[in-house]
């Protein structure tokens, strides 16, 4: 399973992207209240977004993005068929990628 | 403290999605623009700084919070969207001014997307929530304050 849920709507003109990625993005800043240790940070760093090949949307993050992010953008002139491309990276070096036909995610 | 009802909610959607994908070679290049020094930097003023040096950033009514609340209810997850009818938009800087780390999140938009993102962020306590849009190579920007009533960022 993916740690990325996408849901598009394809229209006419514009094509609407919604995800939401599952990760705790810890800022590094939160103690662990019994023992008082700081909680290392832990958050995603960059997100990209790619149609057919083509970067269309670069995510740069910080601390202050929730956790399990959530990000809507539009895309202009979109097909059906066209492939999109997410993937993330965090601090960590953790990643993961979701791809598919705008029809089918 | 704990809000439940929204991580069963969370679980619900992602369901069981933990296990990150092995195997595939981390895409060291994306990480490469990550701007390391103004994602550090703990006031507003230096973090403009270091992201845009010197260039001057004109205050626009074009660009908008359509549906930021003034009154968060959850300080860890505010729902923020920027939109602007700026033309050329190929940048959209999102800053929390009084967070420990005011920098949130920068965006590199192609022209094939338009100039209208959403996202939730956590804020720290009451403060103005800043967007910077690169329009046409200038920078413009607006911003508008947000009430907290329970901290966001110190759990």
């Amino acid at each position: 399973m993916s740690t990325i849920l996408v849901k598009t709507n394809v229209g006419p003109e514009t094509t609407k992207i919604r995800m939401l990625i599952k990760h705790p993005m810890e800022t590094g800043l939160r103690k662990n209240k019994k023992t008082g240790k700081k909680i290392p940070a832990h958050f995603i760093k960059t997100v990209t977004c790619d149609l057919n090949g083509k970067n269309v949307l670069t995510a740069d993050w910080g601390i202050a993005i929730s956790k399990n992010p959530y990000l809507s953008f539009t895309i202009k002139g979109a097909k059906a068929s066209d492939v999109l491309k997410i993937s993330w990276v965090d601090n960590e070096g953790e990643h993961d990628t979701r791809q598919g036909k705008l029809s089918e995610l | 403290m704990t809000n439940m009802k929204r991580r069963v909610f969370l679980k619900g959607m992602l369901t069981a999605g933990g296990a990150v994908c092995a195997g595939m070679l981390v895409p060291q290049a994306v990480l490469a623009s990550w701007p390391m020094t103004a994602f550090n930097a703990n006031s507003l003023d230096q973090t403009l700084k270091d992201l845009f040096a010197d260039e001057p950033i004109a205050e626009s009514a074009k660009i908008s919070f359509p549906e930021l609340p003034t009154l968060a209810e959850d300080a860890r997850s505010v729902p923020v969207n920027i939109s602007t009818t700026l033309p050329k938009v190929s940048r959209i800087t999102l800053l929390v001014a009084k967070n420990p780390r005011p920098l949130a999140a920068t965006y590199l938009l192609s022209d094939r997307v338009e100039p209208k993102l959403s996202m939730r962020v956590k804020m720290a306590k009451t403060t103005d929530v800043v967007a910077v849009v690169k329009s046409n190579g200038k920078l413009y920007s607006a911003r508008k304050k947000v009430k907290i009533t329970i901290g966001g960022c110190g759990g």
